[in-house]
């Protein structure tokens, strides 16, 4: 298990070179100057070249290259064009928002879909399967950025339940943040509900036809045992695959959901970076989000492994 | 079932009641929520003239004089102004007794520092640096201007508010050396607390502001924090800053679509406020391409119809057909040339590109997709270009490849550009041949020489001859103003609505 892990760090390495070095490349290529948009509409061009002698973008795109990895090597993710503070401690500042909202959407989506998927399936072919997979289904097909406007429409506008957007630390006023949270929770929430939803109930149903369970009820074991005990522990093994998935493509995914809701977190500062060009900034998010999408890959192999005592990683 | 439901209502009154307590508790503290589309890049006054800067920074930096509600200008650090008989040396004293947030007075050495460094990085400060000869404090409260040659537009050029020359602390501005300012001191009426990176700036009231005793006009006169805490929220979604003022989240929202004037007429919760005055233009490449021929530019300029393209802007309140160059709000504006605005001749156009020896070469049309203005603008010009036989093709960019393109000479021949609300002819940055477009010409050269110079009745003859010449050379094609639109909650009181947004003066009524 160990020299496992070791060697999907290794792997790891690997993978963050190549993602850096893809970005670097993308990022430079693409047409656009920061200096410009930083500059306004009355820039004179010798403003611009001062700025691009201020920023480094004089130097040829290898030139900088090989500075930019250098700094990397140490540590140094660079300096934001945009803001002059250090790519590091901005990313830092927006992290917190994007994770506290990327657990509770991944924890929300997980608590309405296994349950549905559970009752579905046990309830399979009744109204009641039909009316959980409908709700399912909806959940999975809603635009983020759609279910958003409407959640801030109904809840705040029409019935002032929740702010309608912002963010509030849960270090600063623990008992206010939650109440910015939960639209926005729902909002990235309910599509990964949907399908986190049918897969539970996919997977229950195939579990159940198994001769195991056949064996079970037949020894007297009560229904509720059966499956509760018995079914749904194997069925969960390919639904935490999907809620592994789930999990990272919100990570990248949080984009929409946070312009929507005037949350700072680092979506929103990626599509910002871009919009602006700055650089450092697009290349130090975009490292991040690849690190964090490794980790959690790694970490659900992991889990599979303790909860599955059939997986050994050798 | 019942007893979660009991237990959610539970969980939510208390919540709601924790809510009420705190705020309760906090009963004299009160916060203006101003929600802006973006954060600025700096709070840094003197180098970019991006509006969002001067949308937080004015509330903390001042200037020596700032304009009034007739765009007159008039003093605000500055005491007063003496001009010497022979036009060469002005001799400014500065307010005695004006603390800077940091605690120390306000002194001339910390006016020459800020004005040094803006005659130095903004592009207006180097226009009004070409006539400066010496910049220094002959005492604590007095600064002496000395010119090479006579200029008119001094007390103008330092009323600026776009990359203006608003002043800064001497050791804030040594300390920034050839960098941006990062520590935001000033004299103004609130103070800068904090900038949570991407999600809001706030500042406070400045207990110790030495207000002016003056009434409030424009900018100018007495400024007074009526609110403990400002805070600007960058809110990137349109509807979202709406509906936030709507649902009382935010109090003030700019950058509002034109769109939604008409409902808000009906709804007293909200007040709706045209702003800035803003211009549409069509530029042409001088330097470069099929443009840099004047005769095919005025075959262009023929073929144009405002009207139909205006409407973009909203409804009629929201734009007007105006030939001028600089605002009717001012007492710069101009209809010299006017008759080439809004000719819309298609067979003046044919005859003139023929004249012209077009040979139906494509012509392209750089556009920005971010603003979707803009690009409704640049769709219907194209239409009414084609319509008259110009071979006209849309190049659309995201705003930073935008303006990349805009500064090189051979990508593009047309653009469209919004210009922002100048209340001076030399803040226009066409006039300067560096600027996109690139117009050289030894005729504008001479008369914007002997505008700058020229005494206050000859100055407004020489800029109706340059204004003719705009038209003459089609610099620009001038398609129409347009207006900003903000929304406000109906509790906010004594809001100005000038055409930059201010906060001073401003209170929330219980």
């Amino acid at each position: 298990m160990w020299a496992f892990i070791v060697r999907r760090l290794g792997g790891m390495l690997v993978t963050m070179f190549i993602i850096s070095t893809l970005v670097f490349i993308i990022t430079n290529v693409v047409p656009g100057s920061p200096a410009a948009l930083i500059l306004g509409e009355d820039r004179t061009p010798d403003q611009v070249a001062a700025l691009n002698r201020e920023l480094g973008l004089d130097r040829s795109v290898p030139v900088r290259y090989v500075q930019w990895l250098g700094d990397l090597l140490t540590g140094n993710f660079g300096t934001s064009y945009y803001n002059d503070n250090s790519v590091a401690s901005v990313i830092a500042g927006r992290l917190e928002p994007t994770l506290i909202l990327t657990v509770t959407a991944a924890i929300l989506a997980v608590a309405i879909g296994i349950p549905l998927g559970i009752v579905a399936a046990v309830y399979q072919g009744t109204r009641l399967d039909y009316a959980a997979m409908v709700v399912a289904l909806i959940g999975a097909a809603l635009p983020n950025f759609w279910l958003g406007l409407l959640l801030i429409l109904l809840f705040a506008l029409y019935w002032s339940v929740f702010p309608a957007a912002g963010y509030v630390s849960v270090f600063d006023a623990p008992a206010d943040s939650w109440r910015y949270l939960v639209l926005p929770a729902i909002t990235l929430g309910a599509s990964h509900a949907g399908v986190i939803a049918r897969m539970a109930r996919a997977n229950l149903l195939e579990v159940m036809s198994a001769d195991y369970l056949r064996t079970a009820r037949s020894k007297g074991v009560r229904e509720r045992q059966v499956i509760l005990g018995h079914a749904l522990r194997n069925s969960m093994i390919p639904t935490f695959g999907v809620v592994g998935v789930a999990l990272a493509l919100m990570i990248g995914g949080s984009i929409v959901t946070e312009a929507v809701f005037a949350i700072p977190g680092v979506g929103r500062l990626l599509i910002e970076s871009v919009l602006r060009r700055d650089f450092p900034m697009i290349q130090g998010v975009i490292l991040l989000i690849a690190l964090l999408v490794a980790l959690v890959n790694l970490a659900v192999d992991i889990v599979y492994a303790i909860l599955d005592p059939r997986i050994r990683y050798e | 079932m019942t007893k979660r439901s009991d237990t959610l209502t539970k969980l939510l009154g208390t919540s709601v009641l924790s809510g009420c307590l705190a705020a309760g508790a906090a009963v004299a503290e009160t916060q203006l929520n101003v929600a802006m589309k973006s954060q600025p890049p700096t709070l840094d006054l003197h180098v970019t003239s991006t509006n969002t800067v001067r949308n937080v920074g004015a509330h903390i930096n001042e200037g020596l004089f700032t304009f009034d509600a007739d765009f007159a200008p008039q003093p605000m650090l500055a005491e007063s102004v003496e001009t010497s008989d022979d036009g060469l040396t002005y001799t400014i004293a500065i307010r005695q007794g004006v603390p800077f947030h940091n605690g120390d007075e306000l002194a001339a050495s910390d006016v020459v520092a800020s004005l040094d460094r803006w005659m130095a990085r903004s592009s207006f400060g180097r226009t009004l640096a070409r006539y400066v000869e010496t910049l220094d404090a002959s005492d604590d409260h007095t600064v002496v201007l000395t010119l090479n040659q006579p200029a008119s537009f001094v007390v103008t050029a330092l009323t600026t508010w776009r990359a203006g020359p608003f002043i800064y602390p001497e050791e804030v501005i040594e300390a920034a050396g050839e960098e941006r300012i990062t520590d935001p001191i000033g004299t103004g009426p609130f103070r800068f607390v904090e900038w949570n990176e991407g999600q809001d700036i706030v500042l406070e009231r400045f207990d110790d502001y030495a207000a002016l005793d003056t009434p409030a006009s424009g900018y100018a006169g007495k400024r007074e924090a009526l609110v403990d805490t400002l805070r600007f929220v960058f809110v990137p979604e349109l509807s979202v800053r709406r509906i936030g003022v709507e649902s009382g989240d935010f109090h003030v929202a700019l950058d509002i679509d034109p769109d939604s004037y008409d409902q808000y007429q009906d709804n007293p919760e909200v007040v709706s406020f045209l702003g800035a005055p803003r211009m549409t233009t069509f530029i042409p490449n001088k330097a470069e391409g099929i443009m840099a021929d004047v005769g095919l530019r005025r075959a262009v300029q023929a073929a144009v119809c405002v009207e139909d393209i205006l409407p973009v802007y909203g409804g009629d309140a929201f734009w007007r057909v105006d030939p001028s160059m600089t605002w009717k709000e001012t007492a710069w504006w101009s209809d010299a040339g006017a008759e080439l605005y809004n000719v819309c001749d298609t067979e003046k156009a044919q005859s003139l590109a023929a004249e012209a020896g077009y040979d139906g070469a494509p012509i392209r049309l750089a556009v920005s997709s971010d603003d979707e203005s803009k690009f409704s603008v640049a769709q219907i010009l194209e239409q009414q270009l084609r319509g008259a036989g110009f071979n006209v093709t849309l190049e659309v960019r995201d705003a930073a490849a935008h303006e990349a393109t805009l500064d090189s000479k051979d990508g593009w021949d047309f653009a469209i550009s919004e210009h922002t609300y100048r209340t001076h002819p030399i803040l226009h940055s066409h006039l300067q041949a560096t600027w996109t477009g690139w117009w050289e010409s030894e005729e504008r050269d001479r008369l914007v020489g002997e505008f700058l110079t020229a005494s206050a009745e000859d100055a407004a003859r020489i800029w109706d001859e340059i204004h003719a010449l705009y038209y003459q050379d089609v610099v620009v094609i001038k398609i129409g103003d347009y207006f900003e639109h903000h929304i406000a909650a109906d509790e906010v009181q004594g809001y100005a609505n000038m055409p930059e947004p201010f906060f001073w003066n401003v209170s929330l009524a219980d």
